[in-house]
């Protein structure tokens, strides 16, 4: 019980954190279009997404995850902790889905403020930036 | 024991091999079927679990996300699946998210893990929907059993028919296989054996293989091989046998064909000897030549007696004895074989007596001369083999059919005896009863033997009853025919005329029992009334109480030989003494004694007869003795005798007969006999000259010899009826050699009227002779 509570309590913390547009420790945030009816989503449901496991969101829209091109820093601990995987691994991941299921892995944009811009502009879109690029352009979900 | 049938060997093996072939068809089945069963479900499960377990890793993301539609249509896919019955997915909560055939769902609990029911024919799968850890929902899979049940079915059915078919071929198979090894060949063994059993060789069986049966069959062959060598050597064993018993038969049988035949050959010089050394003795003899011709009598007799009994022998055993069948008095025959006995026993000191039985009939047919023969022969052993005390021989009525008479002949005696031992050889031929008896009594040792033959060939048994040191009883029964008319010379020697005797008082006194027992039997048969007496002391008290008590004796019958006071003596007593004047006094007399009419006369005896005595002669002898009939001298001679038969046939002359016989001593014999008789005659050679003689003269008979050269007596005789046409008939009276089987016929189909045989006994010829001359004397002479 105390255990769930201090839990929350974190992540009520780290929430607070977010909501403020900086992700105190945290080197990147989830973000998603305004529309987005979620707050939150949990890491299982996030990797589902950025595997492109589920394709619409509960209320029909399509899902579409937001990559960056290129390797920063940002993009390795969220893979990391997010995907719970290396870069690498990801990759391989990919060919193998495409082989298989003639899959696409997620789009992928020039820059961080490219992401911003094609979640803010997509309803169904999802991505990840920097935490301290975010701004009013789009919603942020807390990671549970 | 019955034989087992092959077919019963195929039933049995047929249930046999069925059972197994069922048996294991069936546990294979058994087994089989549960593997194919829980295999099926296994499948099943790998199936359902398999895809329960691939549905539940794309379920994850779906639920997570709420995607329905994404979740529905992964339902479809499983739909797919053609044992599909229901399907569901749910969130962690349990609460259906979608669902395929809801109302199928049957309530469950779940776990963490999968887990199969089985309910209703349906295979029920719940899985979780676990991802990174998480447990997001569960996935329900229900598939319906109904069509691996159908397929399990299939597969039994299949299986059972295979199975079947299987058991089936394997069956025939091996039936065909047992077949083909063991019933044919088994089968083709028993008939071959059946053959054999039955007696013929069967041919060689085909050996076709090399195991146990084709062994089998080999040493079947090689058996039969075996049998049938035995068979030859047998065979030919059997042939030798028959050969040579076929000749020792052969062999037997020709000796007793040449002895039978020799009959003839060896009674003729026979019956000269004896005729001769007869007449010899008729004549004046010095003391010497009397002596010497009575040995050569004797030896004479002797040897014609083993001849005899040689020839009967050899006779009965050639099969070519016949009995003759004439009617005839027993009882003389009786007397008179027991009368040429008795002065051989006398001289021992024996006493010899007669006992006829009451019953015993005047008249039967039968062989007289045959039931003589054996008794003189059982009677003389008896005599030969006592020393001391008596010999009596009886004859009693045994039985009465409407045609037949049963007698029964005894001859008890009290002599040496016969051990047990003896008694084993006593019937066999050529054996005295031990060694020393030849040496001591002589004889033959063929008597008993013939005896025993003739009574059994007369349908009668000669039976034996002895103690040794005590006595001996030979005894016998023959059934005779009844006869016809009583035979001309008997006389009624039961019945005394008009019961003259009846109530006459008698004493009987002989030391003897036997005796004393038959006389007083005779006489109470009579009427009269009799005392015994054992000797001359008892008689003389009972004859003098008698004369005392006012009621004397009428008769006294004495025995002459008696110990101590003999009966003459015990006569001269009598007659001595007044009281007993009166009685009528009978001596009773050894034959051998010499005793004289003077001396009878001494004694005061007016009558006497010979031992043994005769019942007729006693008779006659009492009657006389009470002036009833006349008094006829006992003692006659056979001349006598026919001197009177002489004047009795009426012819007023000398009768003349013809002799016609080949042998000249034999015809002398004849002519002289003849003379003596109180006859004429004249003899020729054979028939032919017979023939001659008798156109030249005529003859009251003639005496026909049968074996003659030229013409033989049948030839002869036939020729002398066919001369004589019926206009007279003159008696021919054959003389044969031997009584063989047909003979009589032959003489008598010839056109003989009578038989005599060879050697011709004097006293037979005299009967025959008187017989014929009496029927001759009816017809005149031409």
């Amino acid at each position: 019980m105390n255990r769930r509570i201090l839990a929350i309590c974190i992540q009520g913390g780290l929430l607070l954190a977010s909501a403020g547009g900086q992700q105190s420790g945290a080197p990147f945030a989830i973000i998603v279009n305004k529309v987005n009816r979620y707050d939150s989503l949990n890491r299982a449901k996030l990797g589902y997404i950025f595997l492109g496991k589920i394709s619409r969101w509960p209320w029909g829209a399509e899902v579409v995850p937001v990559d960056v091109r290129g390797n920063p820093p940002a993009r390795a601990v969220f893979v990391k902790s997010i995907l719970k995987t290396t870069v690498e691994d990801l990759n391989a991941y990919w060919i193998d889905q495409k082989m298989t299921r003639n899959a696409d892995p997620p789009m992928r944009v020039a820059d961080w403020a490219a992401v911003k811009h094609m979640v803010a502009a997509k309803p169904g879109a999802v991505g990840f930036i920097p935490a301290d690029m975010v701004d009013g352009t789009v919603k942020v979900l807390a990671v549970e | 024991m019955s034989r087992p049938r092959l077919s019963s060997i195929r039933a049995k093996f047929l249930i046999g091999s069925s059972v197994a072939l069922l048996g294991s068809g069936a546990i294979s089945y058994v087994l089989v079927a549960r593997a194919v069963k829980s295999q099926s479900f296994a499948n099943m499960e790998a199936i359902a679990g398999g895809l329960a377990r691939n549905i539940a890793l794309q379920a994850a993301p779906l639920i997570a996300f709420e995607s329905r539609n994404e979740l529905k249509k992964t339902l479809d896919l499983v739909r797919a699946n053609p044992d599909f019955a229901y399907a569901s997915i749910t969130d962690q909560d349990h609460v259906t998210l979608e669902a395929i055939n809801a109302n199928l769902i049957p309530p469950h609990v779940c776990t963490q893990q999968t887990g199969v029911d089985f309910a209703g024919g349906t295979m029920h799968i719940a899985t979780p929907v676990i991802d990174n850890g998480k447990t997001w929902g569960y996935f329900h899979l229900g598939l319906s059993l109904a069509r691996m049940q159908r397929d399990l079915r299939d597969l039994q059915l299949f299986a059972l028919v295979a199975i079947l078919a299987l058991g089936a071929a394997g069956l025939l198979f091996l039936w065909w296989l047992l077949e083909f090894t063991i019933s044919r060949p088994l089968a083709h063994l028993r008939t071959a054996s059946q053959e054999l059993a039955a007696g013929s060789f069967p041919a060689p069986l085909l050996v076709t293989s090399s195991d146990e049966i084709g062994d089998l069959a080999g040493q079947f062959n090689r058996m039969v091989v075996e049998l049938e060598g035995v068979a030859t050597v047998k065979q030919q064993l059997l042939e030798k046998m028959e050969e040579s018993t076929a000749n020792a038969l052969a062999a037997s049988r020709m000796k007793s064909e040449f002895l039978a035949n020799m009959s003839h050959e060896i009674r003729t010089p026979m019956n000269g000897v004896l005729g001769m050394t007869g007449l010899l003795l008729d004549t004046k003899l010095s003391e010497e030549q009397r002596d010497f011709a009575e040995t050569v009598r004797y030896s004479a007799e002797s040897l014609l007696s083993i001849i005899n009994d040689i020839l009967d022998f050899s006779k009965i055993e050639a099969g070519k004895l016949a009995f003759d069948s004439v009617d005839f008095d027993v009882i003389p025959v009786l007397e008179g074989a027991v009368e040429l006995l008795a002065d051989r026993a006398q001289a021992k000191g024996l006493e010899i007596a007669v006992l006829i039985g009451d019953e015993v009939p005047p008249a039967l047919r039968g062989d007289a001369g045959r039931i003589r023969q054996v008794l003189v022969n059982i009677v003389g052993n008896a005599v030969k083999f006592t020393e001391s005390g008596e010999v009596v021989v009886s004859v009693v009525k045994e039985g009465e059919s409407t045609s037949h008479v049963g007698l029964r002949f005894a001859v008890r005696d009290t002599g040496i005896g016969i051990t047990p031992e003896a008694r084993k050889h006593l019937f066999v031929p050529f054996t005295q009863a031990d060694g020393s008896v030849t040496r001591k009594y002589g004889g033959t040792g063929l008597g008993l033997a013939i005896s025993k033959q003739l009574v059994e060939m007369m349908g009668g048994k000669l039976t034996i009853e002895s103690e040794p040191g005590v006595g001996s009883t030979f005894a016998f029964t023959v059934w005779l025919h009844k006869a016809e008319a009583p035979p001309v010379s008997s006389v009624p020697a039961t019945a005394p005329p008009a019961a003259t005797l009846d109530g006459l008082s008698v004493l009987i006194v002989d030391d003897n029992t036997t005796n004393r027992q038959i006389i007083r039997h005779y006489v109470e048969s009579w009427g009269m009334r009799s005392t015994e007496a054992s000797d001359g002391v008892e008689a003389l008290a009972f004859l003098h109480e008698a004369a005392l008590l006012a009621t004397p004796f009428d008769l006294a019958i004495l025995d002459a030989q008696m110990p101590r006071v003999d009966g003459f003596t015990l006569a001269r007593k009598i007659r001595s003494s007044e009281s007993l004047a009166e009685v009528r006094l009978v001596m009773l007399s050894a034959i051998s004694s010499r005793a004289t009419l003077a001396d009878l006369n001494e004694a005061g005896i007016s009558q006497f007869l010979n031992k043994p005595v005769r019942k007729r002669q006693l008779l006659e002898c009492l009657l006389r003795l009470l002036g009833v009939e006349e008094m006829v001298p006992e003692h006659g001679d056979a001349v006598s005798r026919h001197l009177e038969a002489r004047a009795r046939i009426g012819l007023g002359r000398v009768p003349r007969v013809l002799v016609v016989e080949d042998n000249m001593v034999n015809q002398k014999l004849a002519l002289l006999l003849l003379r003596k008789l109180g006859y004429t005659g004249e003899a020729v050679s054979n028939g032919k000259d017979a023939l001659d003689i008798m156109e030249r003269s005529a003859y009251d008979m003639i005496l026909m010899d049968c074996q003659m050269p030229e013409m033989d007596g049948y030839e002869a005789t036939k020729e002398i009826r066919r001369l004589e046409n019926g206009a007279r008939h003159i008696p021919i009276i054959a003389m044969t050699a031997s009584a063989m089987e047909g003979d009589a016929e032959k003489c008598l189909a010839a056109g003989m009227d009578d038989y005599i045989a060879k050697p011709v006994d004097t006293r037979t010829l005299a009967a025959t002779l008187e017989r014929w001359a009496i029927s001759a004397a009816a017809l005149p002479l031409e």
